[in-house]
């Protein structure tokens, strides 16, 4: 018999029985298939596989061995998608909102318009949402947690892992503040998630950054960032906040740093220092990125998106003027960054030509991701602001609805539209309890 | 795929391994059935394979069920590999299919086992270092638990609960749904 020496789980054994037996690393190797909700329960089987899965060990293992969606072409067919959609009346009359999250993973054959959706619905007690209102623009995930925000108190921040359901508020601002924006990631070398955001307090002249470390030593608190925001961008970064908010476009994580982007209503500023502006997630220092040759004024037309782990920026040029005025979107993507930063034009889509699906309506569109096997890129994924999620191939220019909120009953409250859809992956990322919890 | 390459393949087909189980059972395969193992085939790498390859922790009633798998397997990669220049003829997507489908029938087959043959085809892929015997397998064992109640686990791996009825109550309403 194979015996590894190196022991992870010391369990407690009964005298033995001659039952069959696993060392504890294969075991591990076990446990690391079962679904969350086994591994969950696992965990009250004894101290041993309690502190194991509950481990970042364990943690890390599982989501390396998750097919990463970007990566694998099984997942292509049928990618996850974390849907936030209002609670059932019944919630609200309770005056305790909560937001469903979904999960669904379209059979690869299954019927066109979302009928093969295989939907897993959630519900997250999101206390203290304000005036029963709803959340905002959710941004990607990251490492399986999603951040969201309540959509009329912009301070008010939830970190959600809707694998495993667990939901912390984090604690609300000390002062009063006019407009803030925040985004998620993780740092790697302090093994921690962070919440940066930006913000503006009254009596400040300058926006700051603040950072929330979840679970992280230093405590259940909001700190200034590292780095600060120069004064020669202050006005710049006002911006950014105000475009976030207004656009419902949460920042966006790409080589490690948060991107805030700075889009036409940036004209109302008259001394802009930069399009996009960055915080480094482990580093927290300021920065900012060139903006493509086409810039970043497609009125109310434009997004950043991370897609193959490079930093793009979708134009929808149904927004723009002319000449550049057509039914298409435009995705620029930016490679070697942080070195000589070289903007491309990746892909075109015409959205007037695409079979079956009006792309033309719809008052947002957002690239949310893309799945396929790495280079290149094989199917886009493109959410719109009536909650329909297409996959478009960009080789063979076809489009594929997989997801239509219209066909699941849920429906979303009037008001600036946002889009409530991220691409998903399934984790253990704990989602530390904080005292607003 | 016709006289071309057939030389070569006899050849690499000619190129045999001797096992040798811990029971001192003699096992000929294949050099493309032996090098689905890692640990193989960097032994033969390293040239040390004349005269056998001894496989201590093996015994000779697992081996054969492992030579099985890796036979079975072996022809699968070496058709994969045929056809994969031809790849978007439908034709050959169809056999594909078909084989992938016969494939998935002998592993459910293959998996038709006894817990303690399990664990000990697991152990063998394990040492034998063959990813997809070893995804196979413990997929199966995890399959077994999934359903389970924590109470059944401890009665099948014969653990004891030293959780104080507080700390179990405790991971219990941490994920309250995952227990209902």
């Amino acid at each position: 018999m194979v015996t590894r020496s190196r022991k992870r789980m010391k369990k407690t054994k009964a005298p033995s029985t001659g039952a069959p037996e696993l060392p504890d690393e294969l075991m591990t190797e076990v446990l690391l298939r079962l679904p969350i909700k086994s591994i969950l329960r696992s965990r009250a089987v004894c101290r041993a596989w309690a502190a194991t899965l509950s481990s970042y060990e364990f943690c890390a293992l599982h989501m390396a061995a998750q097919p990463d969606s970007a990566l694998a072409a099984a997942s292509a067919r049928r990618p996850k998608l974390l849907l936030v959609a209002p609670p059932a009346t019944a919630a609200r009359e309770r005056a305790v909102t909560a937001a469903c999250s979904c999960t669904c993973s379209p059979q690869a054959e299954g019927p066109v318009g979302g009928g093969g959706a295989d939907l897993t619905t959630v519900t997250l007690a999101l206390d203290g949402l304000s005036g029963g209102e709803f959340v905002g623009g959710v941004a990607a995930q990251c490492r399986g947690l999603t951040l969201l925000h309540d959509a009329f108190s912009p301070a008010a921040y939830y970190v959600v892992n809707a694998a495993t359901r667990a939901v912390t508020r984090l604690p609300p601002c000390q002062d009063v503040v006019i407009f803030s924006s925040a985004g998620l990631g993780f740092d790697a070398q302090a093994r921690v998630y962070k919440v940066m955001r930006l913000l503006k307090k009254p009596k400040d002249a300058d926006v700051s950054c603040e950072v929330y470390s979840l679970g992280g030593k230093h405590g259940d608190r909001w700190r200034p960032a590292a780095g600060r925001i120069p004064s020669s961008f202050s006005s710049t970064a006002r911006c950014a906040i105000v475009v976030a908010a207004r656009r419902n476009l949460p920042p966006v994580l790409a080589h490690g740093s948060l991107h805030w982007l700075i889009d036409s209503l940036g004209s109302i500023f008259d001394d802009l220092a930069a399009s996009i502006i960055t915080y480094s997630v482990a580093e927290e220092t300021f920065g900012w990125v060139e903006p493509p040759p086409c810039g970043t004024c497609t009125r109310g037309g434009v997004h950043l998106v991370e897609l193959d782990g490079c930093l793009c920026m979708v134009r929808d040029l149904r927004h723009g003027s002319p000449p550049d005025c057509s039914t298409a979107l435009e995705i620029w993507k930016l490679q070697d960054y942080g070195a000589t930063g070289v903007w491309s034009l990746d892909t075109h889509i015409d959205l007037s030509g695409l079979a079956g699906v009006n792309l033309v309506e719809p008052e947002l569109i957002r690239v949310i991701g893309a799945v396929g096997d790495g280079t290149p890129v094989k199917k886009i994924i493109v959410a719109t602001s009536d909650h329909t999620v297409l996959a478009y191939d960009a080789v063979s220019k076809n489009v594929e609805t997989i997801f239509s909120a219209a066909d699941t009953g849920v429906s979303y409250p009037c008001g600036p539209a946002a889009i409530r859809i991220c691409l998903f992956k399934e984790t253990l990322a704990p989602v530390h309890k904080t005292q607003n919890t | 795929m016709a006289s071309a390459g057939s030389g070569d393949e006899k050849a690499a087909a000619a190129a045999m391994i001797t096992l040798i189980s811990s029971d001192n059972e003699k096992f000929e395969v294949t050099e493309a059935t032996a090098t689905l193992s890692q640990t193989i085939r960097h032994m033969i790498e390293d040239g040390c394979t004349d005269g056998g390859v001894p496989l201590p922790n093996v015994t000779s009633k697992i081996l054969a069920r492992v030579i099985e798998y890796c036979k079975k397997h072996a022809t699968a990669a070496a058709g994969e590999e045929g056809s994969s220049s031809s790849f978007s003829d439908a034709a050959f997507l169809e056999v594909d299919r078909a084989f992938l489908e016969e494939l998935e029938e002998f592993d459910d087959a293959f998996l038709e086992v006894d817990r303690a043959t399990l664990f000990d085809l697991i152990l063998a892929a394990n040492y034998l270092d063959i990813k997809g015997l070893l995804n196979l397998t413990c997929q199966k064992v995890a399959d077994s638990v999934k359903g389970k109640t924590p109470e059944q686990i401890r009665e099948m791996y014969n653990i004891v609960n030293d959780l104080t009825p507080e700390e179990e109550a405790e991971i219990r309403r941490e994920t309250q749904w995952a227990f209902e």
